[in-house]
C-alpha cells in the first residue's frame, strides 16, 4: 500500500480503462470516416444542391429547368423514375458506385455519388500510361 | 471495516440522502458537455462498498440514488431517466464485482480508485449506447468527450473516497451504530399536501403532451409545447434553465449535422450543412427539452417530493445540507476545508448530534 492508498490493481484497472477508452474511441472515429456505408448521393439542380445517404431508401422530387424530376434511392442504388424531358434517356440505368454519374441534361439535374472509401479502392474504367 | 453487512432501512435512507445531497451539489455546478456528469453522487456508493455492504443492500442504495437523482434534477419522467438507469445498472454491477477485490493482498488488490474508474467507464459506455436510441448513431461521437472527462473525474473521485474512508470515523460509526433522527421540525413534516383532483388531471394532460411530442413531428408544435412548458414553470415559480436548454438543443442539432441529408445550405470545406439534418436535429433537441420540462411539471403535479419512503431520506438531506454549510463556515473557506466539513457533517447527522 503506497501513498493515498493506491494499490497495484488500481494502476492495472486505470491502464485497462484508458486502453478500452482509446480502442472504442478509435473504433467510433474509424467507423465515422471509413464506414463504407457512408456513401452519399449528391444531386445538383439549377437552383439547389441536395445530399442524401445512399443507404436510406427514399424518393426525391427536384425542380429542374423544364419541370420536376423524380429520383428514387433504393437498395443502395439511385435512379430517375420520372422526368419531364423528351428523350427519357435518364430513366435507363441505376448507379451505385462512387465513380458513377447519371444526369438528365435537358432538365439540368445531375447526380453523382461520393464515397468515404479511399479513391484507390474504387473501380476504375481504364488506366492509360 | 466490518464484514459483509446488510444495512437497515434507516442506514439505507442515510446513504441515499448522501447521494441526493451530492446530486444537488453537482447540479449547482455548471456543465459544459451535455450528458456529462461529475458523478459526485457515486461517492456514497463507493464508501458503502468499502464498508462491505452486501449485494441486496447495494442494489437498494443504487435504486435510491437513481430515483433521488432523478427527483432532484426533475428528470424522473423524461428520457434522461433511461440514460441514468442504464448507467446505474452497468456501473453498479461493475463496481460491486470489483469491490470484492477491495483490500485484498497481492497483484489484484484494489482501492476505491480502481472501482471508481471502472465504474465510470462502464457507466459512460452504457449511457452513450442508450443515447444512440434517442439521437441516432452519431450519438457515439459523444463517447470521446464524455468518457474521456469521465476517466479524469473518476480518478479524482476515487482518490477523494480513498481519503474519506481512511481519515473519517464514519465507516466505523456506520458499522457499529444505527443513524439517529434529530427532529428539527423544519424540514419535511407539514409540507405534504395531497394531490387534488385538478392536479392529477393536469398531470395526465402533461403526460399526454409528452406522448404527443413523439407522435407529432412538427417543429412549430414542439417549439410551442416547449414555450408552454417554460411559461407554466415560470408561472409556478420554478427555475427554468434557459442556457442549459439552449445548449442541449444546439448540441443535439450540431450532432445531427454529421449525417447530412436534404438541401445543402452551405459547405465548410468538405462538410455539407444540410437543411434536412438541421431540422431533424432541432426536432430531436426540442423534443428532449420538452420531455424534461414536462417531466418536472408532472412531478410537481403529483407532489412527488415528500412522499412515503423518501420522507426519512429527505430529512437527512436537509440536515446534511445545513450541517455542511455550517461546518464550512466553522472550518473556514480554505481549499482543504470542504473535506473536513463533509466529514464532520456526515458524522454529526448520523449521530443525530446536531442541536447547536
Amino acid at each position: 500500500m503506497s501513498r493515498n492508498g493506491i494499490r497495484n490493481g488500481d494502476i492495472i484497472l486505470i491502464v485497462l480503462a484508458v486502453a478500452i477508452f482509446i480502442v472504442i474511441s478509435l473504433g467510433i472515429l474509424g467507423d465515422g470516416l471509413h464506414g463504407g456505408k457512408n456513401d452519399m448521393v449528391h444531386i445538383s439542380t439549377p437552383s439547389e444542391n441536395l445530399v442524401y445517404p445512399l443507404n436510406e431508401d427514399r424518393t426525391v422530387t427536384v425542380d429542374g429547368t423544364i419541370g420536376k424530376s423524380v429520383l428514387s434511392i433504393q437498395d443502395g442504388k439511385i435512379r430517375f423514375i420520372s422526368s419531364p424531358c423528351n428523350n427519357q434517356t435518364c430513366l435507363h440505368g441505376a448507379v451505385s458506385n462512387a465513380s458513377d454519374f447519371i444526369a438528365c441534361l435537358p432538365n439540368g439535374v445531375m447526380v453523382s455519388l461520393s464515397s468515404s472509401v479511399d479513391a484507390s479502392d474504387q473501380e476504375v474504367d481504364e488506366i492509360v500510361f | 471495516m466490518c464484514s459483509r453487512i446488510h444495512p437497515s432501512s434507516s442506514q439505507l435512507a442515510f446513504l441515499g440522502a448522501a447521494c441526493m445531497f451530492f446530486s444537488m451539489v453537482e447540479l449547482s455546478i455548471p456543465r459544459f458537455v451535455p450528458f456529462f456528469r461529475l458523478g459526485l453522487s457515486n461517492l456514497p456508493l463507493l464508501v458503502a462498498l468499502s464498508m462491505g455492504m452486501d449485494f441486496s443492500g447495494f442494489l437498494c442504495l443504487l435504486g435510491l440514488k437513481l430515483i433521488s437523482q432523478a427527483v432532484v434534477s426533475g428528470t424522473l419522467f423524461s428520457y434522461v431517466f433511461v440514460l441514468s438507469l442504464a448507467a446505474a445498472v452497468s456501473s453498479g454491477l461493475v463496481m460491486y464485482g470489483l469491490s470484492l477485490l477491495l483490500n485484498r493482498k497481492g497483484l489484484f488488490s484494489l482501492s476505491l480508485l480502481g472501482v471508481s474508474v471502472a465504474g465510470a467507464l462502464a457507466s459512460n459506455t452504457a449511457q452513450c449506447l442508450v443515447a444512440t436510441l434517442f439521437l441516432g448513431r452519431q450519438a457515439m461521437l459523444l463517447f470521446f468527450p464524455v468518457a474521456g472527462l469521465g476517466l479524469v473525474t473518476s480518478v479524482l473521485l476515487g482518490l477523494a473516497s480513498n481519503a474519506f474512508v481512511s481519515n473519517s470515523e464514519f465507516p466505523s460509526l456506520f458499522c457499529s451504530a444505527q443513524p439517529q433522527v434529530a427532529v428539527q421540525g423544519s424540514v419535511v413534516n407539514d409540507k405534504r399536501r395531497s394531490s387534488s383532483l385538478l392536479k392529477k388531471a393536469a398531470a395526465v394532460l402533461m403526460g399526454l403532451m409528452m406522448v404527443s411530442i413523439f407522435m407529432i413531428d412538427s417543429l412549430w408544435y414542439k417549439g410551442g409545447v416547449l414555450a408552454f412548458t417554460m411559461a407554466v414553470l415560470l408561472a409556478v415559480r420554478c427555475k427554468v434553465h434557459p442556457v442549459r436548454t439552449i445548449v442541449l438543443i444546439v448540441s443535439v442539432s450540431l450532432l445531427s449535422l454529421f449525417s447530412p441529408y436534404g438541401r445543402v445550405l452551405f459547405s465548410i470545406g468538405q462538410f455539407d450543412v444540410t437543411l434536412g439534418a438541421l431540422e431533424h436535429g432541432l426536432s430531436i433537441g426540442l423534443g428532449l427539452a420538452c420531455t424534461m420540462g414536462l417531466s418536472r411539471l408532472i412531478m410537481l403535479c403529483l407532489d412527488l417530493a415528500g412522499k412515503g419512503m423518501l420522507a426519512l431520506l429527505l430529512v437527512y438531506v436537509g440536515q446534511l445540507g445545513e450541517q455542511f454549510a455550517l461546518q464550512r463556515k466553522i472550518a473556514g473557506w480554505k481549499p482543504s476545508s470542504w473535506k473536513t466539513a463533509a466529514d464532520v457533517a456526515v458524522v454529526k447527522v448520523y449521530r443525530g448530534d446536531i442541536v447547536d
